[in-house]
């Protein structure tokens, strides 16, 4: 029972980070219909930069927000310069230039700091953290608090404010947003950059564990990918619990079932893909979308 | 039971009760419908016609009660096979494949009553494109009954509503339905007497040629001449400069001119209207002053050119613009669209009373507020549009089709706040209309719009008295 409880903890906190690389991948998805594909190097990227900071010897949580400011203009960027010229191309064009993407920033991280791994600090205590007779480690827990922060601020964001609420608009519904005056070409700009700050905690928060290389992201973002797949690509909120789910799922399946162990982990996440798109393919919280006609 | 099986009529609906949520749009609805009858289903906005017509095509399930086509029930399939049973349906608001051409559209409806297989198409066997090759036929056939012959290659996307409505009619047609369901064919369509292509092909268009009037079809015909109001309405015009004015506006749609120079003013207070068939380029010109198309000739709003500027930056300047089809957020609230259509105005003292004045106007919105707007009935969405609108607290309120497939109750309901809004707020209105009758009730000026020309121009009570108007566009 206590393996148990500690699995579903660490469990949730990869999930945790599945979640919120998931949400930053539904979330581009529902403003522009684009599943961008360098997701997982935009993060790994940023993640380079907390790096590159700390090593310049800047406080953790001052590399972690300034971290995070960079990666919102880099994201907004990229949008604006290289997504927007593609912006009315097929699909397939689109695809292309997000892998494009992708090989790129792989390349140019390699090019940067080499392919060799390195460790990068948690902000946690080292020290597990004992509950009854369940031992926590302290990072499992803290990605997890961070996790649910980040996503709280994304939900008030988008519920309450002005600015959220022009952005759902635009993502729905671009010609009448336009004639309620919202710049739509910004929103999806904004939603490009808030998709990257999310990567970036994601990105910050699984380097301690899988360490730094400009390969760390490959897996996850696969895993992200399971994620937002079981929630739904069109649900914000089911690509956060799908995110939790593969975590512990993954987790369990690798402590219990013998065979699978740590090298066959992945796998999970490639079966919850197939058997999602077989079974319900809109996923479980994805919407049918109910309207009238 | 032969006996019986023969009797059981080809509809039977049976204590329908459908809800959504709290909201119980219908409570145990029976009728039946024989085999080869007419049946008209009438009621006003959010009365459930609507759900009733997707229960029965299966789009919906409902909580309760019983759907028996031809003595079957057939809750237990999916819209699909109910379509391959003989179910035939047109939507309100159009559902039609925007980028397939038209003749596309009406082999997809063709397609429900195919026999070939997915392993058959894929190898394309001979049976199958002879199958295709009769699918076409028939479709041809289709669209030349229904007049459509003209635009069959044309994409679907483009073509104005009431030629849709017709295509979207061949498609359901096109399965030999036995049972054909017709939602609101009514809606966007002009008097019935009036020749059914209007839209479609300029030769036969509705007589209001050069010739019949006196003098030629100028860009400002202010004609007819002979009421001494036209001259002093003339003379107050010289007088104030008026709120808009648009001169010599031309604009395409990829090949296809829509308008040949059509110029018009919007009085300062007043309400103007733009009357026209379909096709006559109403909607265009609307498109054209709030920026959302590309056009030559010149646009000035409160004395400034305003032309060649984007939407978003006239909607700061103070034009709301209602779109055809009412451009609502479906998946927002009541509440989040009112918010929206706030969002421009600079001043952030936007809050309560905003909603309040709105609220009063449309109380039904008030009721409604947390509910999604998706949710709403096509009368309610239609009253959300112009409320939106309103946020903004508008000068200048440009109105798509207001009246668009909706029941004549709600139309003189909607009509009549426009007119209240107008006077109240002082917002100038310029409304864009095919339901002539009540649109020349309310304006104070008007303009008839024929294949993208202005054509008439005058006060509505001599534009009611106009023979030729009477004719084409008020039916009497």
């Amino acid at each position: 029972m206590d393996i148990f409880l500690q699995q579903v903890v660490s469990g949730l906190a990869t999930g945790g980070i599945y979640a919120s690389l998931a949400l930053a991948l539904v979330m581009i998805y529902q403003a522009t219909d684009v599943v961008n594909f360098a997701q997982g190097e935009m993060a790994m990227f940023s993640t380079y930069l907390a790096w590159s900071m700390l090593n310049a010897g800047l406080p953790y949580w001052v590399a972690f927000a300034a971290t995070l400011a960079l990666a919102f203009v880099g994201g907004l960027l990229i949008e604006r310069i290289v997504i927007r010229p593609v912006e009315n191309a097929p699909v397939l064009a689109v695809v292309i230039v997000c892998i494009g993407l992708l090989v790129i920033l792989n390349s140019v991280a390699g090019w940067i700091y080499s392919y060799i791994q390195k460790p990068f600090p948690s902000p946690f205590p080292n020290a597990p953290i004992k509950l009854g007779n369940v031992v926590f480690g302290a990072h499992d827990l803290g990605a997890i608090g961070i996790t649910l922060v980040v996503l709280l601020f994304l939900y008030v964001f988008f519920r309450y404010t002005t600015l959220g609420l022009a952005m759902r608009a635009a993502a729905q519904n671009p010609v009448s947003s336009r004639l309620c005056g919202v710049r739509v070409g910004w929103m999806l700009a904004i939603g490009w950059g808030l998709a990257a700050l999310v990567g970036a905690v994601a990105g910050i928060m699984v380097a301690p564990i899988v360490f730094l290389d400009p390969n760390m992201m490959a897996g996850i973002l696969i895993y992200a990918f399971a994620s937002a797949t079981l929630g739904g690509f069109t649900s914000p909120g089911g690509a956060v619990v799908g995110g939790l789910l593969v975590g512990v799922i993954e987790n369990l399946v690798g402590t219990y079932v013998r065979f699978i162990g740590t090298e066959l982990k992945l796998t999970v996440a490639l079966a919850i893909i197939v058997i999602v798109l077989v079974v319900k393919p809109s996923g479980l919280f994805g919407r049918v979308v109910v309207r009238r006609v | 039971m032969p006996a019986a099986a023969v009797r059981s009529p080809l509809l039977a609906v049976c204590d329908v009760t459908m809800r959504f949520g709290g909201i119980v749009a219908l409570d145990r609805v029976s009728f039946d419908i024989g085999e080869g009858e007419i049946v008209g289903l009438i009621g006003p906005n959010g009365a459930g016609k609507t759900t009733l017509f997707n229960c029965v095509s299966r789009l919906y399930t409902p909580n309760e009660g019983a759907v028996l086509l031809a003595g079957r029930s057939i809750l237990g399939l999916g819209p699909h096979r109910v379509a391959a049973l003989g179910v035939g349906r047109t939507f309100q608001n159009l559902a039609l494949f925007s980028t397939l051409t038209v003749l596309q559209n009406v082999m997809v409806g063709i397609h429900a009553r195919t026999h070939s297989g997915f392993l058959a198409n894929a190898l394309r066997l001979s049976g199958v494109r002879r199958e295709e090759r009769e699918m076409r036929d028939a479709a041809m056939e289709l669209l030349a009954f229904l007049e459509l012959t003209a635009v069959a290659h044309h994409p679907a996307a483009g073509l104005p509503f009431g030629t849709l409505k017709r295509v979207e009619l061949a498609r359901a047609m096109a399965g030999q339905p036995r049972l054909l369901l017709l939602d609101e064919p009514a809606g966007g369509r002009r008097a019935p007497h009036e020749p059914r292509h209007a839209g479609v092909r300029p030769g036969r268009r509705p007589r209001l040629r050069p010739q019949d009037r006196r003098g030629p079809a100028g860009d400002r015909a202010e004609e007819p001449r002979r009421d001494p109001r036209v001259s002093r309405h003339r003379w107050v015009r010289g007088l104030m400069a008026p709120l808009l004015t648009a001169s010599d506006l031309r604009a395409r749609y990829g090949w296809t001119r829509v308008l040949h120079g059509v110029s018009f003013d919007v009085e300062e207070g007043g309400i103007t209207t733009i009357l026209g068939a379909n096709g006559a380029g109403k909607t265009t010109t609307l498109r054209a002053v709030s920026g959302l198309v590309s056009t030559e000739g010149a646009v000035h709003f409160a004395g400034r050119r305003i032309d060649g500027r984007a939407p978003e930056d006239l909607v700061r300047a103070g034009i709301a613009h209602v779109p055809e089809g009412r451009g609502t957020f479906v998946g927002l609230t009541v509440e989040e669209n009112l918010r929206l259509g706030a969002y421009a105005r600079r001043e952030r003292t936007r809050g309560a009373d905003d909603f309040e004045r709105v609220y009063q106007y449309f109380p039904i919105l008030r009721e409604r507020r947390r509910q999604v707007a998706g949710t709403l009935s096509g009368g309610e969405q239609q009253m959300l549009a112009i409320a939106r609108g309103l946020m903004l607290r508008p000068r200048l309120l440009l109105l798509d089709e207001p009246s668009l497939g909706l029941a004549p109750l709600v139309v003189r309901e909607i009509f009549r706040i426009v007119r209240a809004v107008n006077r109240d707020q002082g917002v100038s209105v310029l409304l864009v209309e095919q339901n002539a009758a009540i649109a020349l009730e309310l304006a104070d000026h008007a303009y008839v719009l024929e294949t993208g020309r202005v054509v008439l121009a005058g006060s509505p009570a001599i534009l009611k008295q106009d023979d030729a108007v009477r004719r084409s566009y008020l039916g009497y």
